[in-house]
């Protein structure tokens, strides 16, 4: 970046990339060379605003900062008309003459850059400090944000020893941000304290949870802070060797991480002797093969080895025997992104935030019923409600706030009622819910609870290694239960079959992946039983939701736009234009797309 | 050394030592599945879970290093819960059965395949004692019995049941030669049972008693022991010479024998429970119902009728006989009768064929020999005319279905008949004679004496009752299981043990079976047709109880043999989920939902892989690769679908090279098993429990 000039920002991450975000750039490329501004353009990661992809920042040579979203290449290339200014006359001109053209055929309105006040005023950036900001791919970019500065605070002139290093992340109260949420410090002198000489670290990037995307944006958006993070905790606990383990669906994280160890080699921040100090790091990516089970550590390692992923038994923790028998730590990608910071500004700076067993900052992926969802980073302590209404917006289109599910398919669904409820460890726990990784996804009263609880069963069922005997059977039988209830089959003694399989399940599966899958119904049964009873006793589903237990019909507000016909996938609906239309019940699927293309909410569900 | 603290015993171990073989030095069991001692555990089957103080969940013994300070309990009503659901839950997923459906369904519980494969294999002396490890009076049994078993044999979706009835008669027929098998018996106990009745239950309980050491003496108001056997069923059906030597055999055992002694007349129960240690109580369902019409009276009651054809005495029956009843005595006197001269017999019966409750054979039988059988005609007046009698009928119709699920005959208006005849026997059912029974204080029901159902236990202490006595006239091979019942329960009764009767043994089945899964069963199997039995000739037939049907000559019956299937598992008797499951007395069926398929890989010289009965322990995984088997074994698939197999699809062959035996000893089911072993006896591996 070119000092005093205005710099645009597009965000070229996967979520980008998927929304269009590189005929963006392109257009946005052109309009530089025409300006004369090349290298203005900068490929950065994902801010998080992922509901406004692809996203355009332009920032003034002050450092004003003017966003725009759903940037089209035509909105990108108005974007480059009104903050640059090409040096020669004609292109001014030029430019000046599209203007005025496109204001009378008012083909690409743009509007003032989007404020964005409520959506960040909540939060607090530290994992996410320079996601977006940056280019990932260009190391001098993440160096000038203070990148690498707490590594070198522990090589350079041996400032910040190994123990004081613990020490500072004890001191922090960092806690895995996996989702176990084992403190960071004292898993590090745990794998310091162990007598072995070989020792490995590994950051696990095997982010599975449905929804959950932290992990991939961080690694996409800002990999050599991931890296640091790491080489902080080998350089803590002795390690010369580490591994990467990202699953092989987020190519553009396996990318940008692969290219910062290289750049980081480059320049000396990892390999032989790293800053002149007899520190050596050797790190590696390796790509999981899809496997949910594989985020689970002893799985992982198992993975990591060339064997089947398949959890074992612990103890022996990792810490003790590891990747290849050797004591090895392990930590998410989330956790290792607050190292740097944490060595950076003390652990009391970032103890200081947070409540008294959760400090810190969490990661959360906002999605559902949700006006703005995104990914958001905000301190411990604030509530559900603060996130879903203040930083999320509220519900979409003015539904009501029924629940949020936290932490996947191993979390549980609190209800509006406890939206109070601050994130937090253990007040989380209490609820029956987890922390989880950070998937958070925002219910509204047309969500059938019953149905969530299938959603999330579903997934770990077949994501189960099947080694255990609970868990491969169990969870099946389970699903088989929630299944029948959403088809209106439920038995009267299956809800005591469910919570008598869930209670077992829960504690005699070997791994996290069985022990929390019953998590999900556990908590719906617990908050939403009414809704189980009515699908069983009444063969309703109240949300009107489940497909077997609805029908559609046309109400009276109908004016015959034969939009719902149109939108109808099997022609459950004639084509009668000035009628009011009906649906044809045999056919119908209550795939629920006549609903949405109804303009006069003149479709109802029964 | 590291102390820790097992059901409250303190014990001292070496690091590195897990709970479980902690608990086994201190003599607690943990029961295993998945747990292959020197193989690194797996933890997965949730066998061997206890409860480690401090800790949410159960922990798996068998991986689980011990602590210091560990407080473990491998005991509790929680533990017991998660153990049997863990068998709930595998038996739900669980492609294979236990037992064959022939065996299943077999009153007696018949070792069907095992007696079956000795015929085959020429063993029929082994064939032997497997039947009689079940069942008494084999060979009248072979003759007699409607064979339930036939009708599930899983052929019958192939081409046509095996012929079980002509095979055991064969191999019954074989033994009853020179030196007929004899069961080994206990040494003396010195405690004496009494028996009263000598049909086929007292004669089973007596056969089995004696084996245990104890003494019987049977009580019979007859002049011969064998009951209904004798005096119930003509000799050709049932010749009474092959009675008798099945008679012998008991005799051999020891049996005492006090024939015409009537209870009631020469004995009481008080009397018999003051001199013996304890009373079987087998009187069989004796009375006759007569024919509940006007003129009932003139009637013959069918099975005094049979009774006097069996002693030899003389009937007069004339030229016309009428005998009305649908079951097998009125089959048999019909078939007597013929057999006495009779020119015209007729079968009156008041609802229609598919509702006879007789043998559709015995019932083809009877017409092939010249019986006429009239259907939906019920008796309305008997009276006599002069010599000969005269039989007013009428017509039925069926109407709405009654208790037992047949549909109800109703009278057609207007339809009286009238027919004359020399003699009506009436076959109509006998029932049980409780008035004696009721005076020495048993307690009875609406059928017969009340006793347990498992244990056959009456209301009277030391006194059990079982067979016709108890279910009201029932099948033959009912009445002899209900002798081995009763012969288990006063057993435990006279060692002082708790009596439960015969411990039953968990089982499952292949249903619902899909035709995918008929399909990959017959895969290779040719069809065949079924053996006919030899029959004597129609001249003969008519004229004299000579036995019709004979014993099937040795190529048949090794031929039959070989027709069958052997279905049932070839572990079912070293199978650790199914002693577990009946130890943990588990519902198979609790969880049933969608469940692997049968399907076999046969392409291994040494043992056969059912992946259908696999539970997913992966011990065989495991030894396959501590032996460094290339490929080996591998878990296969994500989720409900995981299975073992070999790794890129290749066949069991290709997989296991050395270890396929030590593999199949380890499979604590019958996914692996040898392709010698068809019982456990044939399965003499190390490791095979």
């Amino acid at each position: 970046m070119k000092r005093g000039a205005v710099e645009i920002r597009v965000g070229l991450g996967s979520c980008g990339v998927a929304s269009g975000a590189e005929p963006v750039r392109d257009a946005l490329l052109r309009a530089a060379k025409e300006a004369g501004a090349n290298g203005i353009v900068k490929t950065v990661g994902c801010n998080g605003m992922c509901h406004r992809e692809p996203l355009v920042e332009v920032v003034s040579p002050e450092g004003a900062v003017a966003l725009y979203g759903n940037v089209t290449a035509g909105t990108a290339q108005q974007i480059a008309r009104r903050h640059l200014r090409p040096n020669r006359i004609a292109t001014w001109v030029r430019w000046q003459v599209d203007n005025l053209k496109e204001g009378w055929r008012a083909g690409y309105p743009l509007g003032p850059p989007a404020p964005q006040g409520a959506h960040l005023a909540k939060q607090k950036r530290i994992v996410l400090e320079n996601c977006g900001t940056i280019d990932p791919l260009n190391i001098d970019d993440y160096l000038a944000r203070d990148g690498y500065r707490a590594l070198a605070m522990c090589l350079e002139a041996k400032r910040i020893t190994a123990d004081e290093a613990i020490a500072a992340i004890s001191g922090s109260g960092l806690r895995g941000r996996g989702g176990a949420g084992f403190p960071t410090g004292r898993k590090w002198a745990l794998g310091r304290a162990q007598a072995d000489p070989i020792k490995y670290v590994i950051c696990n990037g095997d982010e599975g949870d449905p929804g959950a995307f932290m992990d991939r944006l961080v690694l996409e958006s800002d990999p050599h802070r991931v890296l640091e993070g790491l080489a902080i905790a080998a350089y803590a606990i002795g390690a010369t060797e580490g591994y990467l383990y990202i699953r092989a669906e987020y190519p553009q994280a396996v990318r940008h991480t692969r290219a910062a160890i290289r750049q980081a080699e480059e320049r000396g921040f990892l390999g032989q002797n790293i800053r002149g100090s007899r520190f050596s790091l050797r790190l590696e990516v390796r790509e999981g093969a899809g496997a949910f089970v594989c985020g689970e550590e002893t799985a992982l390692l198992q993975s990591l080895e060339g064997k089947r992923g398949m959890p074992k038994l612990r103890p022996p923790y990792p810490v003790e025997r590891g990747f290849r028998g050797h004591p090895t730590v392990i930590n998410n990608v989330e956790t290792l992104a607050c190292v740097p910071w944490i060595i950076r500004h003390g652990g009391g700076a970032f103890a200081a935030l947070g409540t008294a067993n959760s400090r810190g900052t969490k990661v959360f992926a906002l999605a559902g019923k949700i006006n703005r969802g995104g990914l958001i980073e905000v301190p411990m302590g604030i509530t559900i409600r603060e996130v879903v209404e203040d930083i999320g917006g509220g519900i979409r289109n003015g539904r009501a706030f029924k629940a949020v599910q936290l932490g996947g398919p191993s979390g549980g669904c609190i209800p509006e009622r406890l939206a109070d409820t601050p994130i937090d460890y253990d007040a989380l726990a209490q609820t029956g819910a987890i922390m989880g990784s950070g998937g958070l996804v925002v219910l509204d009263d047309r969500d059938c609870m019953v149905d969530i609880a299938r959603f999330f069963l579903k997934f770990t069922q077949a994501e189960s290694c099947g080694k255990c005997t609970f868990c491969r059977i169990g969870t099946k039988r389970m699903l088989e239960i929630l299944e029948r209830i959403c088809e209106g089959k439920g038995g009267t003694d299956d809800l005591e079959k469910l919570e008598v399989l869930a209670d077992y399940v829960g504690r005699a599966s070997l791994c996290g992946l069985g022990q929390t899958a019953p998590n999900p119904v556990l908590t719906t049964l617990q908050y939403f039983r009414e809704e189980y009873e009515a699908h069983i006793h009444e063969r309703r589903c109240p949300a009107g939701r489940c497909p077997a237990l609805i029908r559609y019909r046309v109400t009276d507000n109908c004016i015959g736009c034969t939009l719902c016909a149109q939108a109808c996938p099997v022609g459950a609906i004639a084509y009668r234009p000035y009628e009011k239309h009906e649906v044809d019940d045999r056919l119908c699927t209550r795939c629920d797309m006549c609903r949405q293309a109804c303009q006069d909410e003149a479709i109802e569900v029964l | 050394m590291i102390s820790l603290t097992i059901d409250g015993r303190r014990i001292s171990v070496a690091p590195g030592t897990t709970v479980l073989e902690a608990a086994q030095w201190l003599g607690i069991r943990i029961p295993t599945m998945c747990h292959v001692p020197g193989i690194e555990p797996a933890s997965s089957c949730f066998l061997c879970a206890v409860q480690i103080e401090g800790r949410r969940t159960l922990s798996p013994a068998c991986g689980m290093p011990v602590a210091e300070g560990m407080v473990v309990v491998t005991e509790s009503e929680d533990i017991r819960t998660a153990r049997k659901m863990a068998l709930e839950l595998l038996l739900s997923d669980h492609a294979g059965e236990c037992v064959a459906p022939c065996a299943a369904e077999c009153p007696a519980g018949l070792d069907i395949p095992g007696f079956v494969y000795g015929i085959a294999t020429g063993d029929t002396r082994r064939s032997m004692e497997a039947i009689a490890d079940r069942l008494a009076l084999p060979g009248s049994l072979g003759r007699i019995c409607p064979r339930l078993c036939e009708r599930q044999c899983r052929r019958s979706d192939l081409d046509q049941g095996l012929a079980i009835g002509a095979l055991h008669r064969y191999v019954a027929d074989l033994d009853s030669g020179a030196a007929p098998y004899t069961p080994p018996r206990a040494p003396s106990t010195g405690k004496s049972v009494a028996i009263v009745g000598a049909g086929p239950a007292g004669l089973a309980a007596a056969y089995y008693l004696l084996q245990q050491g104890h003494d019987c003496t049977l009580f019979d108001a007859h002049s011969l022991p064998g009951g209904m056997l004798r005096y119930g069923i003509p000799a050709n059906r049932l010749p009474k010479d092959a009675l008798d030597a099945e008679i012998a055999g008991v005799l051999r055992l020891g049996a005492r024998f006090h024939m015409c002694e009537r209870w009631g007349e020469h004995f009481t129960l008080a009397g018999l429970r003051e001199r013996h240690d304890a009373v079987f109580v087998a009187i069989g369902a004796q009375r006759a119902q007569g024919l509940r019409c006007e003129g009932g009276e003139h009637a013959l009651a069918g099975i005094g009728f049979l009774e006097r054809v069996a002693n030899g005495e003389p009937v007069e029956l004339g030229d016309d006989v009428v005998v009305i009843g649908g079951g097998n005595t009125a089959i048999d006197c019909a078939r007597s009768a013929v057999r006495l001269g009779a020119r015209n017999v007729r079968v009156l019966y008041r609802r229609n064929r598919q509702e006879m409750p007789s043998l559709m054979e015995e019932v083809e039988a009877a017409e092939a020999e010249g019986v006429q059988i009239d259907l939906l005609v019920a008796p309305v007046r008997l009276a006599p005319s002069g010599r000969s009698l005269l039989l007013t009928c009428q017509r039925m119709t069926l109407g709405e279905a009654d208790a037992s699920g047949r549909r109800r005959p109703v009278a057609l208006d207007g339809s009286e008949f009238t027919t004359e005849c020399s003699s009506v026997i009436a076959a109509t059912g006998q029932s049980v004679e409780r008035s004696l029974a009721e005076r020495e204080g048993l307690a009875v029901t609406a059928w017969g004496i009340a006793a347990d159902e498992r244990t056959l236990a009456t209301n009277l202490p030391g006194v059990f009752a079982g067979g016709d006595a108890v279910l009201g006239a029932d099948l033959a091979v009912r009445a002899v299981t209900a002798g081995r019942m009763a012969a288990a329960s006063i057993h435990q009764f006279l060692s002082g043990e708790t009596v439960i009767g015969e411990p039953a043994m968990a089982g499952i089945g292949l249903r619902p079976m899909d035709d995918a899964e008929r399909a990959a069963i017959f895969r290779l199997i040719e069809q065949a047709a079924r053996v006919r039995a030899p029959e004597i000739p129609m001249e003969r037939r008519l004229v004299s109880f000579d036995e019709v049907e004979g014993r099937l000559p040795d190529e048949d019956a090794a031929r039959e043999a070989r027709r069958c299937l052997t279905c049932g598992c070839r572990k079912a008797d070293c199978c650790l989920v199914r002693s577990l499951a009946t130890e943990y007395g588990a519902d198979v069926y609790r969880f049933a939902g969608a469940r692997r398929r049968f399907s076999q890989d046969l392409s291994h010289p040494e043992v056969i892989y059912e992946p259908g009965k696999c539970i997913c322990c992966d011990a065989c995984v495991r030894i396959a690769a501590a032996a460094q088997e290339q490929p080996g074994l591998a878990l296969i698939g994500r989720g409900f679908d995981v299975a073992v197999g070999v790794p890129f699809g290749q066949p069991l062959s290709s997989g296991l090279r050395k270890v396929a035996q030590e593999c199949a000893a380890a499979c604590p089911t019958g996914a692996l098993a040898l392709r010698t072993a068809r019982a456990c006896e044939s399965c003499s591996l190390a490791g095979c429990p």
